[in-house]
């Protein structure tokens, strides 16, 4: 394992394990004591008013269930042992070939849990399919192999794998794909919805806690799927007007992040035929391309490589020297830069900020 | 060669199958049954794609480049065929040979001629550049048209074959023989045709259902009009033949 | 030819032994051991590819296998144990069983039946053999458009689109055959009131078979064209005109459906199995059978709620949720009326038994963690995460395996003559009941702590890391207990106690004749009375067969075996291969084929005018 593979620091949420679950899991191995308090994805802990809703459909669902369980393997266990064959010279027991007012009864019970489970599902799904309100935030996702490229058209800005929203604001996801099929999922914000080449899925929630979330593309995409994340940060209004004001203001590179945006800009390795800016965008300058995530701003980034690894010089660097080293797949090339070039395009991108 | 065994017994009263059907016939009615499904979900796949856009679709194939004197000639044609099917069938129950052969012989012949027209309109398209890769409409006519195609191709191949090859026309075995094996019951009562007729029925079966497959693609793909971006320009070559023909 | 009337134990029924026997066989009896045998090996392997891939995530940050090969191991672990595992399994029980259980002599299409079981083993093979160039990596359900050529350029994708259409044309014959040979070949008095559960699942079964087959091979087809001919069909409209929606509704139009193509025959089984081992009629047989056709009926208007999450809309979801919901009745009414079964038996321990009460047991957590995600806003959260690993596998695992040894358990003496020794098929149940528990009861925790399904890593203090290192401990006891369970077949094998006829007191025909049956199964073709023949005949004064007074005996003719099937499913498998690797050997193959195909009628048409009672398909 390579060393740049850090991982990423504490956010500090304690971690809850609803007794339920545990019980509908028959594991009978105890549950082990958790290393926790790192970043989770536990569909159990929301932080935003869809996961939420989705929570509380869940539970009553997973009780009525657990009864249901209970019951079932009760009447299992009970027949099995109780009814067992003591000896080989057991009478042979009455023939009893079915009741048909019995089996009424267990055809009608589970049609009312059925009608009961249905309902709170309509319910649910009328409150989740309300239409955004005005003041809603609108961002654009869309889903490419294997990175999240995000837009927030009212705002004119573009970054990727990482999201930065209001709290207490609703917000309107518009979620695309650039080639296969992609599944956009922050588990303790809202249910998953996928996102799909030629259609535009929409997807609604308001954050309600401040904090650094992780999500997950849940839907198989190729190789890397498996290392396709991304971050959504929910902050104040205020620090949420500062980040857009700091994502649209470029600010000249001095030094050795100069002679790395030259690179960056306008180099193209003799010996692979390759350069940044033919891919990758940074806002206010010349590199315009689309293939890559655009890097605007890279520098406020915490992380590399879709929420990967930790956004740090010596990460930085590796990436860039061999990306497909830490996040096999990729499909983001060795460029073919020697240590110097690279050291000052490290330098630039962490300039940009 | 044979698996014979001594002893058996026969019981007492059983019907030759289950439900008094010949086994063969069962058989072909499922997989007709299959088969529906089959043709069905290329016509709704050829449903969902015959108008959808993209950038060059008037450079493939689409509803006004089809000839429809010409396909409508071919439906004609295989309509006959399965009347032709019809009479061979009655004429081996009735033991004319002669008349069973020509019939069927007739009916294979009409066969090729749907496969003639379906053969001259694709290459047509195919000339003018209008294939499988060109715009949707062209690929799902294509997918549906060309399995459509294949089947009466061996349809064709079948009907031929019990001519020529005799498969299964000269059996002297009874419908109620089917079960032999599995009820132990053999009855010696043969019925009219010999036996020799399931052969042929089933072929008919096939054929019936093929036909009227295309019934349906016919009206679906060639007279049910669609929104049509592109201006109608059926290639010349067609509409001489059309206008031969009709 | 040999005319053995009675039997040798140990030996397999027939008239002759030898490999070139087995090639030409077309004997069901025969056909389903060998489907047995194959789909067995087929399913050791699927498991193999398990372990890997527990190994894999035992640990956070694992390095074991690629990313690459993940994906492959898991794509084949779903085929496989799908199509070449679960469905052969039940086609073995099928073969063997149906036509002893409805007082038949045979199949319906005795060398169709070999033809399905010739195309099935080679198609496994074929699909197997992908590994060599770089396997299928694009998951069982094979996603368009990440299966276009554009994503995925290796012919894995062909490999299992060309090996996917040549199962389901051997399942597709395989379950006409089925069907014809259920509908009419009933011994007398053997009506569909009478016919035991574990036929009519078949019959439900091969219908379902029937009728979601075609619609997928359809779907593999478009994208063969796609991927060969250039078409566009599931490359999305910006850029081509196509659907890549219209796949997922293809092939979950099959995917559903094949649920319960898994799943209904191991019902059948333990509807059998529960009977018998508490000495009492199945409650509520109508029921039962009843439950068993709505579900099947149900099994094709729910296919959507596999994809609740691609944005279909709330009307939508919400009805295929609520269609989704209602299979909860059936299932719910066949789990209560075996309980009642049991209640009040005189309930026989013994493994078949403890297989049967252990599928109720963990099919019902299967049913009822899917009526949870039956709720599309729910489903957005379990959705492609490690809940629905967790559940597919209690009902896949928990379900169809555990009816599959269940029933293997109890008719091994009927296929074999011999006894499996109940000791350690008891400690094989327990170390599969636990090792399952083990297995996939964390993957729901998982899966509501957020891991997604198909990754081949994930990053330590998720909270992760524990429930992955037990599970994979968990599928090490289950492995443990696959090979107790070939031990225990070996042990069997070489001096197993003899079974005799009706080792269990049981109530279906099939106990009533010898085991392992002869070649032509029924001396005298019984005549059924009620829809426990055999048990009636042994507590009742309602007899298997009428006397026939003076009927003279006459001669049983069983169908000559032929090697034909074999040909023309080698022909039709190598052609799949010529269209990878080289066209002119797939005209070839073609063409050897279809001179198989004139060769099997004309072969026909001579025997059946000797005295044979050889069939004309």
């Amino acid at each position: 394992m390579p060393p740049v593979r850090g991982v990423r620091g504490p956010i500090g949420t304690v971690r809850y394990r609803n007794p339920a679950l545990l019980a509908a899991a028959v594991a009978i191995i105890a549950p082990l004591l958790a290393a926790c308090g790192e970043l989770t994805q536990s569909t159990q802990q929301p932080v935003a008013d869809n996961a939420r809703q989705i929570q509380d459909l869940f539970m009553p669902i997973l009780w009525i269930s657990a009864i249901i369980f209970v019951l079932v393997q009760g009447a299992l266990i009970y027949s099995v042992i109780r009814y067992r064959r003591r000896s080989e010279s057991d009478p042979i027991p009455v023939q009893v070939h079915g009741d048909t007012r019995l089996e009424a009864l267990w055809t009608v019970a589970p049609a009312v849990i059925v009608v009961v489970v249905a309902v709170m599902t309509f319910r649910t799904m009328a409150v989740q399919a309300e239409a955004p309100p005005p003041d809603a935030l609108k961002v654009v996702v869309e889903g490419h192999q294997w990175w999240w490229k995000v837009v927030y058209p009212d705002l004119g800005i573009e970054t990727a794998n990482e999201i930065y929203v209001p709290i207490d604001r609703a917000i309107d996801v518009s979620v695309e794909s650039d080639d296969v099929i992609h599944s956009f999922w922050f588990p303790q914000i809202a249910g998953k919805i996928d996102a799909i080449p030629g259609r535009t899925n929409r997807t609604l929630f308001t954050v309600e806690k401040i904090g650094r979330y992780q999500g997950q593309c849940a839907e198989f995409c190729g190789f890397a799927h498996a290392q396709m994340k991304m971050l959504l940060f929910a902050v104040t209004e205020a620090d949420f007007e500062s980040w857009t004001a700091a994502m649209k203001s470029t600010p000249a590179p001095q030094g050795l992040a100069q002679q790395g945006a030259e690179i960056f800009n306008t180099f193209i390795s003799p010996t692979t035929g390759r350069g940044c800016f033919i891919c990758h965008t940074v806002d206010g300058t010349s590199a315009q391309g689309t293939l890559g995530p655009s890097l605007t701003a890279l520098g406020s980034r915490s992380t590399l490589g879709a929420a990967l690894i930790d956004n740090t010089t010596e990460n930085l660097t590796a990436w860039i020297r061999n990306p497909a080293d830490i996040k096999p797949g990729v499909l983001m090339p060795v460029v073919g830069l020697d240590d110097d070039q690279i050291a000052a395009v490290v330098a630039y991108l962490q300039s940009l900020r | 060669m044979s698996q014979t065994f001594t002893g058996g017994r026969p019981a007492p009263s059983h019907p030759p199958t289950s439900l008094g059907l010949d086994m063969r016939k069962v058989g072909m009615w499922v997989f007709l049954g299959s088969e529906s499904l089959f043709f069905g979900t290329l016509i709704a796949n050829f449903f969902v794609h015959r108008s959808s856009s993209r950038a060059d679709y008037c450079e493939g194939l689409n509803q006004g480049d089809l000839a429809i004197n010409l396909t409508a000639f071919g439906a004609f044609v295989l309509l006959m065929s399965s009347l032709t099917m019809v009479l061979g069938l009655a004429a081996l129950r009735d033991g004319r040979k002669r008349s069973y052969r020509g019939w069927i012989l007739g009916t294979a012949g009409l066969g090729a001629i749907f496969l003639g027209i379906q053969a001259f309109e694709f290459t047509m398209f195919a000339l003018e550049g209008k294939g499988m890769s060109s715009n949707m409409f062209g690929a799902s006519f294509f997918a549906l048209t060309g399995f459509h195609g294949t089947h009466v191709l061996i349809g064709v191949i079948w009907l031929l074959s019990l001519v020529f090859l005799r498969v299964g026309a000269e059996s002297r075995r009874p419908l109620e023989f089917s079960v032999g094996a599995g009820s132990g019951v053999r009855t010696h009562r043969e019925p009219s045709d010999g036996g020799a007729g399931i052969s042929v029925e089933l072929c008919g079966l096939y054929w019936h259902l093929v036909d009227l497959v295309w019934v349906f693609i016919f009206t679906l793909i060639y007279l049910l009009p669609m929104e049509n971006p592109c201006e109608a320009e059926a290639f010349e070559s067609i509409r001489v033949v059309s206008s031969v023909l009709g | 030819m040999a005319t053995a009337t009675h039997p040798r134990p140990i030996t397999l029924p027939s008239s002759e032994s030898g490999v070139w026997s087995w090639i030409t066989t077309v004997d069901h009896k025969r056909i389903g051991i060998l489907y047995l045998v194959t789909a067995f090996v087929f399913f050791i392997a699927a498991g193999i590819e398990a372990l890997i891939m527990r190994l894999q995530l035992a640990a956070p940050n694992q390095e074991l296998v690629s990313g690459d090969m993940f994906n492959q191991l898991f794509t084949m672990h779903g085929t496989a144990m799908i199509f070449m595992a679960i469905m052969p399994l039940n086609a073995a029980f099928f073969n063997f069983l149906v036509p002893l259980m409805i007082g038949a002599r045979d199949v319906a299409y005795p060398r169709l039946n070999a033809f399905s079981y010739w195309l099935f083993l080679f198609a496994g093979l074929f699909l197997n053999a992908s590994f060599i160039g770089g396997a299928p990596n694009v998951g069982w359900f094979a996603y368009a458009p990440l299966t276009e050529k554009l994503y995925s350029p290796t012919t894995g994708v062909e490999f299992w689109i060309l090996g996917l259409a040549l199962l389901g044309a051997a399942s597709i014959v395989a379950a006409i055959n089925f069907i014809v040979t259920i509908l009419n070949m009933r011994a007398p008095g053997m009506t569909f009131r009478r016919l035991p559960v574990f036929v009519w699942m078949t019959l439900i079964t091969s219908f379902l078979i029937v009728l979601a087959f075609p619609p997928f091979t359809v779907a593999t087809i478009l994208l063969y064209f796609d991927r060969v001919l250039g078409s566009t069909f599931f490359i999305p409209a910006g850029e081509a005109g196509g659907n890549p929606l219209l796949w997922q509704h293809m092939f979950w139009f099959m995917g559903h459906p094949e649920v319960y193509i898994l799943i209904l025959p191991a019902m059948g089984a333990v509807s059998e199995i529960l009977p018998t081992f508490s000495r009492k009629p199945l409650f509520g047989y109508t029921a039962v059978v009843f439950s068993g056709i709505s579900i099947g009926f149900l099994g094709f208007t729910v296919w959507a709620h596999h994809m609740f999450v691609v944005g279909l809309g709330t009307v939508v979801n919400a009805a295929f949720s609520v269609s989704t919901i209602l299979i909860a009745i059936p299932t719910g009414v066949k789990v209560l009326n075996w309980s009642a079964t049991l209640f009040r038996g005189s309930i026989s321990l013994k493994t078949p038994l403890y297989f049967a009460v252990g599928f109720v047991a963990l099919f019902t957590i299967g049913g009822l963690s899917g009526m949870m995600h039956a709720s599309p806003p729910v489903d957005a959260q379990q959705s492609d995460s490690y809940w629905i690993v967790a559940h597919l596998h209690y009902v896949l695992f928990g379900g169809s395996i555990m009816g599959i040894f269940g029933g293997l358990y109890y008719w091994w003496p009927k296929m074999t003559g011999r006894l499996l020794n109940d000791s350690i098929g008891k400690v094989q149940f327990w170390l599969a009941f636990i090792g399952m528990n083990v297995t996939f009861g964390p993957m729901h925790i998982l899966g509501n702590d957020g891991m997604p399904r198909r990754i081949y890593t994930y990053s330590s203090g998720q909270g992760w890391d524990e429930w992955n290192l037990v599970a994979t401990i968990g599928s090490f006891v289950i492995a443990l207990s696959m090979l107790l369970f070939l031990y225990n077949v070996w042990l069997s094998l070489i001096r197993g106690e003899e079974a005799g006829n009706d080792p269990w007191d049981g109530q279906t025909l099939e106990w009533s004749i010898p085991s392992p049956p002869p070649l032509y199964n029924f001396r005298t073709i019984p005549v059924v009375g009620s829809n426990r023949p055999f048990w009636d005949s042994k507590y009742s004064d309602i007899p298997l067969a009428e006397a026939v007074e003076d009927a003279e005996e006459e001669e049983i003719h069983m169908p000559p075996p032929s090697y034909w099937p074999a040909v023309v499913a080698l022909g039709l498998s190598l052609a799949a291969v010529g269209l990878i690797y080289s066209y002119p050997l797939a005209i070839v193959s073609v063409l050897a084929m279809f001179a198989g195909i004139f060769a099997w009628t004309k072969e026909s048409t001579e025997m059946s005018h000797g005295e044979t009672g050889a069939q004309g398909y």
